[in-house]
């Protein structure tokens, strides 16, 4: 219980294969939220939405897949614990 | 050109920090990275050009794709390297601070919280699991309701049209039920097998090569906190979970430094 956290297994993270898309759902949805001096209002849906809208817009720009349809998921975004 | 004035941008929060591994990774801008400590706590961090991360600044440019991903990308650069070594809390993109001190100040108040989440993530680390689903697998009528295939005798184009058009769009309704079911199954099985789980937004397709081509839909963008030693069973158990559902795939990433997991175990 009281192992010290260095004598445990970390595991190696992938950095440069990682997609984009997967990335900023953690980076600009996840993580401790701080209120730094900046006062980024990045914690606010519409920016994250925005940087999103934005990145997708470019992607869909290189590569003209079809446009697909977006369905809501299961509501509830929490798991239960 | 004079150095104008720097900010302190900060990358995670961990308990040890080992500056043989900083030296190791670039920051923003390739900026060295270096520890600011407080206590028992270490915050992985870069200086930044003060004027280019003022916050309308900043604002600006994570509308940019190309300034985000930059960004995006050396912000998990150094939170995966830190990671690597010691259990690390990610910040989320963004944290900026006029100094040092304020680094050290927000250590101090919220060290309580940082040490029980650390504590928590120690040993854990987070996969993603991503499932999709072809439209042929949401369309296509129920079990035992052939309405769409049901014939329409004596009755002319036009109620015929409708009649057409309305098993459609009920079998769509269907589909989308059916869809929205077989996600919430998934991630109720998955969280059963996790530590803690979260969801994200679903993501648009045309983001996914595979997904863009054959117009596949996101049923689920689910991530998972799992002991690093388990990360190989999980994963299989993600494949395993989808199997023998026709249509539907599923794409797992990681491991992830736990990003979703931040918020600690209380956010469960």
């Amino acid at each position: 219980m009281t192992s010290p956290a260095s004598a445990r297994v970390d595991p190696a993270y992938p950095l440069q294969q990682v997609a984009l898309v997967d990335l900023l759902d953690r980076v600009l949805a996840g993580g401790v939220v701080i209120a730094g001096d900046v006062t980024l209002s990045i914690a606010d849906v519409p920016l994250v939405q925005v940087s999103l809208r934005a990145m997708v817009a470019s992607i869909r720009a290189e590569t003209p897949a079809a446009a697909a349809r977006v369905i809501s998921p299961a509501r509830g975004g929490r798991a239960p614990s | 050109m004079t150095a104008g004035a720097t900010a302190t941008w900060v990358y995670a929060v961990t308990g040890e920090l080992d500056q043989a591994v900083l030296d190791g990774v670039s920051g923003i801008g390739g900026a060295p990275v270096r520890e600011v400590r407080e206590g028992a706590l270490s915050a992985a961090a870069s200086s930044v050009d003060a004027a280019a991360f003022s916050e309308d600044t900043l604002q600006r440019r994570l509308t940019e794709p190309g300034e985000l991903e930059d960004l995006a990308r050396a912000h998990h650069r150094v939170i995966g390297t830190v990671a690597t070594t010691a259990p690390a809390l990610p910040l989320r993109l963004g944290a900026v601070y006029t100094g040092d001190s304020r680094v050290r100040a927000m250590l101090a108040q919220r060290q309580p919280e940082f040490t029980r989440t650390l504590a928590w993530l120690a040993g854990r680390a987070e996969c993603g699991v991503k499932v999709w689903a072809r439209p042929d697998a949401l369309t296509a009528p129920a079990e035992g309701r052939g309405a769409a295939a049901r014939p329409e005798p004596g009755r002319g184009g036009g109620a015929a049209y409708l009649s057409r058009r309305r098993d459609e769009l009920a079998a769509r309704d269907q589909g989308r039920q059916r869809a929205a079911a077989a996600a919430a199954d998934i991630h109720e099985l998955l969280s059963g097998l996790a530590v803690a789980a979260r969801q994200h937004q679903p993501q648009d397709p045309a983001a996914d090569p595979q997904a863009g081509q054959s117009r596949e839909v996101m049923l689920l963008n689910g991530s998972y906190l799992v002991d690093a030693g388990r990360m190989g069973d999980f994963a299989a158990a993600a494949q395993a979970a989808v199997t023998g559902r026709g249509g539907v795939r599923a794409d797992v990433t990681g491991p992830w430094p736990p990003y979703s997991f931040a918020d600690g175990p209380e956010g469960s």
